[in-house]
């Protein structure tokens, strides 16, 4: 199986892996999908409505919203997409076939919809006259 | 008032805004409730000018507060994960993001020098 175009193992084959070192790099890449499993179900802070943008205060108002936004979003997407790269890791080292295999991304990173957060960037941009 | 607010803005980056894992844990950070973000909101929503300008930068360094819980959050993931493990390491941000995350992380960092 050919492997992704980044990993989370340090050795760059398992070829020269003794049996030991894979099944404790088997062991430690199980330890780390358990603990993104957990990971992922944190529910995001409610930042409420943007406000309309008459003065600094509503700009600056909007852009703590908006990195906070832009914070949870971080998050999630990282943390999912470590987990899709642990699974390949996993399936990898184990040489295990699973029928999930395909769904995964492996070459293009996560992508997420983000034209909200653009969209109260530009605002922000448009009221600073830019 | 939080020690961000007198942070250099010049000296910030996407990558140490956002805390680009890997990177250190900070021990030390307070929990941030929405109480005192609601009331901050409030007040400037109501005043008609700028007047209220120091409320505004209470409010942002409260807003990055959180944002600052929520990215050692994510640190504390990689850390449970990758120290201490003799056969992984840990991907950066950058592998792991797409690029036009990546941009807009830039374009948020860029923005908050403009509007300070």
């Amino acid at each position: 199986m050919s492997r992704s175009n980044f990993s989370t193992i340090k050795s760059f084959s398992k070829g020269g892996f003794s049996t030991n070192k894979l099944n404790q790099a088997i062991t430690e890449v199980e330890d780390c999908m358990r603990i993104v499993v957990q990971a992922k179900d944190v529910k995001p802070i409610d930042i409420g409505n943007y406000v309309d943008i008459n003065k600094k205060g509503d700009a600056i108002l909007n852009y703590g919203k908006l990195v906070v936004e832009f914070a949870d979003l971080l998050r999630v997407t990282t943390i999912n997409s470590l987990n899709e790269t642990l699974k390949l890791d996993y399936f990898y080292l184990t040489d295990e076939n699973d029928s999930d295999k395909d769904s995964i991304v492996s070459k293009d990173k996560m992508t997420v919809d983000i034209s909200q957060i653009i969209e109260q960037i530009e605002r922000i941009e448009s009221w600073l006259g830019e | 008032m939080g020690l961000s607010w007198w942070f250099n803005a010049d000296l910030i980056s996407a990558t140490n805004y956002f805390k680009f894992v890997p990177t250190k844990l900070d021990y030390d950070l307070q929990i941030i409730g929405n109480s005192d973000i609601n009331y901050l909101e409030n007040q400037l929503e109501k005043s008609q000018d700028d007047s209220a300008i120091s409320e505004a930068r209470e409010l942002l360094n409260l807003r990055e507060a959180q944002k600052d819980g929520i990215l050692n959050d994510l640190n504390l993931v990689f850390s449970q994960c990758f120290s201490r493990r003799s056969q992984l390491k840990s991907p950066k941000s950058e592998d792991l993001l797409d690029d036009e995350i990546l941009m807009v992380a830039e374009r948020i960092a860029a923005l908050r020098k403009k509007l300070l």
